[in-house]
């Protein structure tokens, strides 16, 4: 995928100024293309399994507020905060990509990959716990969901350390540099963020 | 500047409703979780204003392609729509 760098105030760059970095170069979000199917059959994909969780919830409300009980929604939060820390620390690394600093790009970049691993682990203490107390992926539904959805989610936070580390290699090499492969792997992030945010309200929060 | 700022104020915002949401989630800690519809739809607000912040501050959807912008609406629209009316459903049952 060739992407454009465009100048927000300069020729041609009418509309995809936004506000951040204005005068600085920058990719139009018009310019991620394909990221942007993906992003969005994702998003579709997830809703759909969203509204069968709640659906499911419906049916066998009180096996999933008793088991609901069982996690622990401080773990939850404490999960939602560091993605969305994350979230704010890879949209740093486009604003200073925007800038040309990469050096700094980088360093964003990589406290992104720190926060993605923090989240990892604690998802990871969070089923062994579970587990160990006997609240497994056949327990019953509520669980089912829970592992599936994490599950799911958690794939796409290892996916997106494979993005992350091309975000890093791109920032790093200048033969490599392209603004548009590093707003796209943003881009994923955002995603990822965006998902956990759903999926926290809905098996941890809602009552 | 003036950018990292932006995003940093949408930061606070998001972990200040974030905290929000799990103190009406929670009662604080407390775990009491017996069936509120109220505050499972402050719970479910919350989310939607989250999603849409992330999407148009951190994502640039405003700039992306217009299917994009519709797509990403009507994603926000068909599934908090969907979510709402399944659990109000439920909880009025």
């Amino acid at each position: 995928m060739t992407l454009a760098v465009t100048t927000a105030n300069g020729p041609g760059g009418s509309g995809t100024e936004t506000g951040h970095g204005a005068g600085r170069p920058r990719v139009a979000a018009a310019d991620h293309g394909a990221m942007w199917v993906y992003i969005v059959g994702d998003l579709f994909i997830f809703g759909g399994w969203f509204v069968f969780y709640l659906v499911y919830r419906a049916g066998e409300h009180t096996v999933f507020a008793e088991s609901q009980a069982h996690l622990s929604q401080t773990m939850g939060l404490i999960n939602t905060i560091i993605l969305l820390v994350s979230s704010w620390l890879v949209a740093l690394c486009v604003n200073a990509a925007r800038a040309r600093s990469y050096d700094e790009a980088a360093r964003y970049a990589w406290l992104t990959i720190l926060c993605g691993a923090v989240f990892a682990a604690t998802k990871l203490y969070e089923w062994t716990s579970n587990i160990a107390e006997g609240r497994s992926f056949t327990s019953n539904d509520f669980f089912m969901f829970y592992y599936f959805l994490t599950a799911i989610h958690l794939f796409h936070v290892l996916c997106g350390f494979i993005v992350l580390g091309v975000l890093v290699r791109t920032l790093r090499t200048p033969a490599l540099r392209s603004q548009g492969v590093i707003e796209n792997c943003a881009a994923y992030w955002h995603m990822v963020d965006l998902l956990w945010v759903v999926i926290f309200a809905l098996v941890y929060l809602l009552r | 500047m003036a950018a990292r700022t932006h995003l940093t104020v949408i930061l606070v915002l998001l972990v200040s409703v974030t905290v929000l949401s799990w103190y009406l989630g929670t009662g604080g800690g407390a775990h009491p979780m017996a069936p509120n519809l109220t505050i499972s739809a402050a719970v479910l607000f919350i989310a939607l204003l989250k999603v849409r912040l992330i999407m148009s501050e951190f994502m640039d959807v405003g700039t992306a392609p217009a299917w994009v912008r519709r797509a990403s609406n009507a994603w926000l629209v068909l599934f908090f729509a969907a979510l709402f009316m399944v659990h109000i459903a439920v909880s009025g049952g």
